[in-house]
């Protein structure tokens, strides 16, 4: 037998796009090796280590926006500003809640320093989910970022709730991945591929058993993406793990896994949007589901952590409206929205999770809406974060989460998805009255405990607090720019992910995808070129942009204000505006 | 019959006994003792069908790690030869009988009428899932995801450990 | 003067900013590291600094401007675009010109003084670094509402300017009338909020609905550039729309610029620190409203019935608030209604169609106001944080510096001239206002020329306004009687004014039931918590002046402010006015829609309006004299029986402030249950319905929630089956066709 036949010549790999990736789990691996030889009572090497690591991530995730788009290691791997955004957005959740979890995890007597790794490896969990279009990535990626989060919700050993979360998640989880396992075998069965270009290429073939074996495999797929997004009906963990966790766990799991299982949905169904026909019907219903049933549970709950659950579940339906809204019709509507909304969801959801951790103290916490009377008189900065954070939550303008609901329910309503528009409304006008219900307790109620919860504001989660309220109404100042580089003036890297030249319908487990990004041969792929894209910071000459302006669809020229770009802002772009 | 067909038919056969005698045992550990003689002649069957690196992971996932965790259990539990299980009557052995009935009846009707079009496709080319062949994939285009599954392990074993290590002292 | 370019402009406003991430990342820790002698210098010199440089700044990109021809003085300039949604484009972008750069030298320059002061009068504070990183945001926030080029960045400073004052009056938040006086003004100001939103809505409304008609391709609906030169067009014939914004933008005027149904809140204001009170409820952010009426005014003149009512409200808000001062004793009190009425008369300016009036009298009113805050200041400073002007009297032996500059901002805000030679800043801008009031032309509403009534009102008010303020100068600085060192006070009498309310209120049967104890403005406390947070602060709150106190002339950080403030005050109306230069500043704009021959029109008989006006001052100073040059008369001594009727009336706020928070609190009950009776049936039903259906649906569905992991499972299952079944059926139906 000549096994030389199935030699592989090893694939050209483009170690930048993987480099986010590896700091963190890297600086995963240095925290726990310091946590083996760190002085018992401190745990501030791994902080500082862990946000060092994090802070160079986030760096070249940042050098490497306005880079063309495009996939490495033979697929497994993948560069576009979602996936450069994404990828920001964990590593920053990261970020802040490694700021304010120290104190917390000391006034709750769990002082593990095992965190801080298990933390930064399911940010790299969550980092690869989002920046793969290969289903095994996604499923890897995938159970870093759970397995992790199982153990994180465990943590605080002496408690029976947050050992039943830790397990209920476990258990939940552990079936929502054979589903998603079960969904990636069927489309391999059908595909031939583990690469999600191909489900379109198979579906071509307009065969009738691939075409029932990908409808399955999606179905599949989506019940185990929709368990770790949160969506009707796979959504009953997320309250009680929500609750049982530690806060910053909470906070973390609430954002962390959000985007990422987000970030995954949409990757999976951008795949497979050629089948839209039969899994649209199916999303609408689960998107009104996913609104309406915890908002209108939400208003029930006495403890906010509870409340911020049902509250992340309502946000993951809106989140699934923009991303219908794209799927829809995707040459009309870009992602950007839906990653907007991300971004600023992320940002409330960390700080408010933050503000939660100050009721912490001698081993006990305080979640209850009534432990949280008179925080305005204890803690006036910490009640003023919240009523901004509140107010983002709700929509209220000029913050963040105004611009992201009006942005999706635009969006919806462009793509013909009025119903789920009107829903969104409704469910925004519900969702005031448990959100208000929070400031309510924060600023009217008295405080009713003799010696109040929580002592000092720790600075770490003064700084959480305050960075995320900059972002939350500085991203709103900036929308424009940011939605403008996530549109990449170029609506092609987002519409079509970006395809790798080489692959055949026939591919199979040896064969191989090399498709270096740095060199991609314009004249076939234009979508891998992003004409005129090039942020101030980074020097145009760095990537010649490929002269391909006549590509631009409409909504380029759209994205100038007319004549008045003298500024120094994007709007300065070298690409004309028609 | 060539000898292929007689090997089959011998390996078939332990297989055969032995997974009915995983049910029909009243002791739990003889039970997995012999769902691990069971494990080891799929892991032969395959050998027999030429997938050596399918074979050698099934005897080192099935029969080594998850059987070694199975015997852990139940010997930490300390079950012995209880009866408890069987003696009660409640619906779940009629379900279980349902559910293998219909199992089998779905795969036995997939060989009698393949739903999908039937031997049209070509056999593997020899050397098809060998270790060699597999470990030119994974050491090349699958590297990336090799090593994040190291992470995964270790993400296994630091998580298991946190969560049963000693207690801290409050 | 260098010749520097406008695009410095985005220093102007970046400095403050900078400043402001200065002090709040860095100031506490300077402090704390270098102590409390070195680091406040350094602290107070980083807070200045960047104030003063954005004056001078300021001072070369105005020269600039004035050499453009006078029709192209309104250059517009991008930093980058903002929002962008549906077809409205709000870019980030700032607007050069006369009005915005007047505003914003007023802005930086009153307010580098005002920092340099506070440096003294803060010095010591605990929280320095506090305080100036609130006022340096707060600057920033008010060249943001001032220079933004569009509606949006003004209602973005708007809202910027109302924290930080809000920040500022609830400073020492430790003492609950502060946090009291603060949640009042930031609820108020909600109030005005909600008219400027409606207006700014129905603006775009307005513009998008007429985009293709008047063929506007840019969706910059809310920049001045694009819709000030197009409101005739869209108001054309609709003179009930032109009214209704007009009105509602008038509204949040009203909340801002402290006019009269909203003007509640600026006199509790006074409990933030004095430098606050100067800068913010006196020179600058007041003036917001007159400059929101100013940068609209095309929409104003467009509707001569908004304008009269605006008018009228100025002219009645002049009138009330100056009676009221004559009730209060607390000497910031009196500065607070006094501003409040000078507020009023700029509205009549803008009302009658005499913006630049408007525009002047916010200039010299800066001048004047920050003075004699300032000097107030200084005066409470001076005399151990006692404000009550009962306890004051011949100061100006003590305080020559301080009396002598408040003396000049008193002949300047009494209006006093020597006719056709010199008068003091306040002269020029009341003559203007009420030469363009009494001219006539153009608030006009059912055939009643409200602006001339304004007009006469106004006369009047300066009259009231020159006795007022004498009272409060004779009071304090003259007279023989040293009234601290008396012992006849009541032994702890603080909260001033407060407490007279509060006794005034006891006297009055009617009102005696409803009586909270202090917490008559209480939005948020309620008595048991009042009661148990007054106990807190008795001993915090006590400082009585020892009769033995020694008052001594402040340092000179706080007094080169008042000089200089001193010599604006004389000089600066008549530099403004001497050859109409402030005038030809403002106008032309481009954008009026008046005949520039009729908007600054004097009557006729100008010589005579001038002596009038000079007899009113005259008259009031005199009445004034007369009545307090012996020192405190009887009647407005310690014991408030014997106070007449009409100043207990006044220091009461003519009740106007009890009925409102009443009336918002607990007479709108009445209301309500007027309402109640009629609507119990339907709209109550239906609320209670709304909120029963969904509590109905919550309750069934947390059955659902049981917290059983095997349930939890199961419903997954059936979740998954649900999908997959569906998806069966599709398939079974692809397969058919």
């Amino acid at each position: 037998m000549n096994l030389d036949q199935f030699k592989v010549a090893p694939p050209s790999v483009d170690w930048i796009t993987l480099l986010p990736v590896i700091l963190v789990a890297s600086t995963g691996l240095v925290a726990l090796l310091i946590e083996m030889f760190r002085p018992k009572q401190t745990n501030v090497a791994i902080i500082w280590t862990s946000l060092i690591g994090l802070g160079v991530a986030a760096g070249s995730l940042i050098l490497q926006m306005g880079q063309p788009s495009g996939d490495t290691f033979a697929g497994m791997a993948l560069r576009d500003p979602a996936s450069l955004v994404l990828q920001l957005v964990l590593v920053g959740v990261c970020f802040f809640t490694f700021f304010f979890s120290e104190s917390y995890l000391r006034e709750r007597r769990i002082p593990f320093g095992e965190f801080y790794p298990l933390a930064l490896w399911s940010t790299a969990g969550g980092m690869i989910m989002v920046s793969t279009e290969n289903l095994l990535m996604l499923f890897i990626g995938l159970e870093v970022l759970s397995i992790s989060l199982y153990v994180m919700a465990g943590m605080a050993r002496q408690e029976s709730k947050s050992e039943e979360s830790a397990i209920k998640y476990f258990l939940l989880g552990a079936f929502a991945s054979a589903f998603l396992l079960y969904g990636i075998a069927l489309v391999y069965g059908a595909t031939g591929s583990l690469h999600l270009d191909q489900i379109a290429r198979a579906y071509a073939l307009n065969d009738g058993l691939t075409e029932k074996l990908l409808i399955f495999g999606v179905g599949f797929m989506l019940v185990g993406l929709g368990f770790k997004a949160a969506l009707v009906p796979f959504h009953q963990w997320a309250p009680d793990v929500y609750q049982g966790a530690p806060t910053n766990v909470t906070g973390f799991m609430a954002a962390a896994a959000k985007v990422a299982a987000i970030g995954a949905l949409y990757r999976v169904l951008s795949g497979a949007v050629d089948l839209s026909g039969t899994w649209m019907p199916l999303l609408i219903i689960i998107a009104i589901l996913t609104m309406t049933i915890p908002n209108l549970i939400a208003c029930q709950q006495k403890n906010v952590k509870r409340i911020l659950g049902y509250s992340s579940i309502a946000n993951a339906g809106y989140i699934l409206v923009g991303l219908l809204a794209h799927l829809q019709s995707p040459d009309k509507i870009g992602i950007e929205t839906t990653v907007f909304f991300l971004v600023s969801y992320a940002l409330v959801t960390i700080g408010m999770f933050a503000l939660l951790t100050l009721n912490a103290r001698d081993g006990k916490e305080g979640t209850e809406l009534s432990d949280f009377y008179g925080l305005w008189n204890r803690h006036p900065l910490a009640a003023g974060l919240m009523v901004l954070f509140v107010a983002s939550l709700i929509g209220i303008p000029i913050t963040g989460g105004f611009f992201a609901k009006l942005g999706i329910f635009n969006d919806a309503v462009n793509a013909g998805l009025t119903l789920l528009a009107i829903v969104l409304a409704i469910n925004s006008a519900i969702s005031c009255y448990y959100y208000l219900g929070i400031v309510r307790a924060a600023f009217v109620a008295e405080e009713t405990r003799p010696q109040p919860l929580g002592s000092t504001m720790p600075p770490g989660l003064r700084f959480t607090g305050i960075a995320c309220a900059v972002g939350v109404l500085g991203i709103s100042f900036f929308l424009t720019p940011i939605q403008a580089y996530l549109s990449g003036k170029d609506p092609n890297a987002w519409t079509n992910p970006p395809a790798t030249a080489s692959t055949g319908p026939s591919e199979n487990l040896s064969s191989s995808t090399t498709n270096p990004s740095p060199d991609p041969d314009p004249d076939q792929d234009p979508a891998l070129t992003n004409p005129g894209e090039a942020p101030p910071d980074q020097p145009p000459a760095d990537q010649p942009p490929v002269a391909e302006p006549d590509e631009q669809s409409p909504q380029e020229s759209s994205g100038e204000a007319a004549g008045e770009s003298e500024g120094t802002g994007p709007a300065a772009n070298p690409a004309p505006s028609r | 019959m060539t000898s292929a067909q007689i090997t089959f038919l011998i390996l078939a056969g332990i297989a055969a006994i032995s997974a009915i005698g995983v049910v029909a045992l009243n002791s739990p550990v003889r039970s997995a003792l012999v769902l691990v003689v069971n494990f080891f002649v799929l892991a032969f069957l395959y050998f027999s069908l030429g997938a050596q690196l399918l074979g050698i992971t099934q005897i080192l996932v099935y029969a080594g790690a998850i059987m070694v965790l199975f015997l852990f259990v139940i010997m930490l539990l300390n079950l012995g030869n209880t009866n408890s299980a069987i003696q009660k009557k409640d619906g779940k052995p009629l379900i279980g009988i349902i559910c293998g009935i219909g199992l089998f009846g779905l795969i036995a009707s997939q060989i009698i009428l393949p739903m999908g079009p039937r031997g049209q496709t070509a056999g593997a080319a020899p050397g098809y899932g060998s270790p060699q062949a597999v470990g030119y994939t994974l050491f090349t285009n699958y590297a990336w995801a090799f090593e994040i599954t190291s992470i995964l392990l270790l993400v296994g074993i630091v998580g298991s450990i946190l969560l049963a290590k000693r207690r801290l002292k409050s | 003067m260098p010749n520097v370019p406008l695009e410095m402009i985005w220093w102007v406003l970046g400095l403050p900013l900078i400043g402001f991430l200065l002090q709040a990342f860095l100031g506490k820790k300077i402090i704390d590291t270098l102590g409390h002698r070195y680091g406040k210098k350094i602290v107070g010199t980083m807070a200045v600094l960047p104030i003063a440089a954005a004056f001078l700044l300021g001072i070369g990109i105005t020269a600039n401007l004035a050499q453009f021809p006078p029709g192209e003085r309104n250059v517009v300039l991008t930093l980058f675009s903002w929002i962008e949604i549906m077809s409205i484009k709000i870019p980030f972008e700032v607007v050069v010109d006369p009005l915005s750069m007047t505003m914003v030298l007023i802005i930086t320059g009153i307010g580098s003084l005002i920092h340099l002061y506070a440096t003294g009068y803060m010095g010591d504070e605990k929280d320095y670094s506090r305080f100036f990183t609130y006022l340096n945001l707060f600057i920033a926030c008010m060249l943001i509402l001032v220079l933004g080029n569009n509606l949006a960045l003004l209602f973005i400073g708007w809202e910027g300017v109302g924290v930080c004052s809000y920040l500022l009056i609830g400073f020492w938040f430790k003492d609950l009338n502060n946090s009291r006086a603060a949640n009042k003004a930031f609820i108020v100001n909600r109030i005005g909020d909600v008219g400027l939103t409606l207006g700014m809505f129905i603006l775009v409304l307005m513009m998008a609905g007429n985009a293709e008609r008047l063929g506007l391709t840019d969706g910059r609906w809310l920049s001045y550039d694009v819709l000030l030169p197009n409101m005739v067009e869209v108001f054309k014939d609709q003179p009930f729309l032109t009214a209704t914004v007009a009105l509602l933008l008038f509204v949040g005027a009203c909340g801002k610029s402290a006019q009269f149904p909203l003007y509640l809140w600026l006199p509790d204001a006074m409990a933030g620190p004095t430098p606050v009170s100067a800068l913010i409820h006196a020179a600058t952010m007041v003036t917001a409203g007159v400059f929101l009426l100013n940068r609209m005014s095309v929409l104003f003149e467009l509707s001569p019935f908004a304008s009269a009512i605006i008018a009228i409200i100025g002219a009645f808000t002049a009138l009330f608030a100056a009676l009221i001062a004559f009730g209060q004793t607390d000497i910031k009190k009196v500065l607070a209604y006094s501003t409040v009425s000078q507020l009023g008369f700029m509205f009549i300016a803008c009302g009658a169609g005499a913006y630049w009036a408007g525009m002047f009298h916010v200039t010299t009113h800066a001048f004047f106001k920050a003075l004699l805050f300032l000097g107030a200041g200084a005066v409470i400073y001076a005399m151990a944080h006692e404000q009550d002007m009962r306890k004051y009297g011949n100061l100006l032996k003590y305080l020559p510096i301080t009396g002598a500059c408040m003396l000049v901002a008193w002949v300047a805000i009494s209006g006093l001239a020597v006719p056709f030679l010199f008068g003091f800043a306040g002269f020029y801008s009341k003559e203007t206002i009420l030469g363009g009031a009494l001219a006539g032309q153009h608030a006009i509403a059912g055939g009643i020329n409200l602006g001339m009534i304004a007009g006469w009102v106004g006369l009047l008010v300066a009259m009231l306004t020159a006795f007022y303020m004498t009272r409060m100068t004779w009071m304090t600085f003259f007279g023989k009687q040293e009234r601290w060192r008396l012992a006849d006070g009541p032994s702890h009498d603080h909260g001033d004014s407060h407490h007279a309310d509060h006794e005034a209120h006891d006297e009055n049967a009617h009102h005696a039931h409803e009586d909270h104890g202090p917490d008559v403005h209480g939005f948020f406390y309620t008595e048991a918590e009042m009661a148990r947070r007054a106990e807190l602060e008795e001993h915090d709150h006590h400082h009585d002046i020892e009769p033995t106190h020694e008052p001594k002339e402040v340092g000179p950080a706080m007094w080169i402010p008042l000089a200089v403030l001193g010599v604006l005050s004389v000089i600066g109306g008549w530099f403004l006015y001497s050859g109409d230069r402030f005038k030809k500043w403002l106008y032309p704009n481009g954008l009026t829609v008046l005949p520039p021959e009729v908007v600054p029109k004097y009557p006729e008989w100008e010589t005579l309006l001038m002596f009038l006006s000079i007899g009113a001052a005259l008259a009031g100073v005199l009445l004034g004299w007369h009545f307090y040059k012996k020192g405190l008369p009887e009647r407005e001594g310690w014991d408030l029986a014997k106070w007449h009727p009409f100043r207990r009336a006044a220091a009461n706020q003519f009740h106007y402030d009890q009925k409102m928070v009443d009336g918002s609190l607990k007479g709108g009950a009445q209301l309500g249950e007027m309402l109640n009776r009629t609507d119990k049936g339907f709209i109550d039903g239906m609320v209670n319905g709304i909120a029963w259906l969904t509590g109905l649906f919550g309750n069934l569905l947390k059955r659902f929630q049981t917290g059983n992991v095997r349930w939890y499972a199961a419903m997954m299952l059936l979740g998954g089956i649900g999908v997959l079944g569906y998806l069966w059926w599709v398939a079974l139906k692809l397969g058919g066709a």
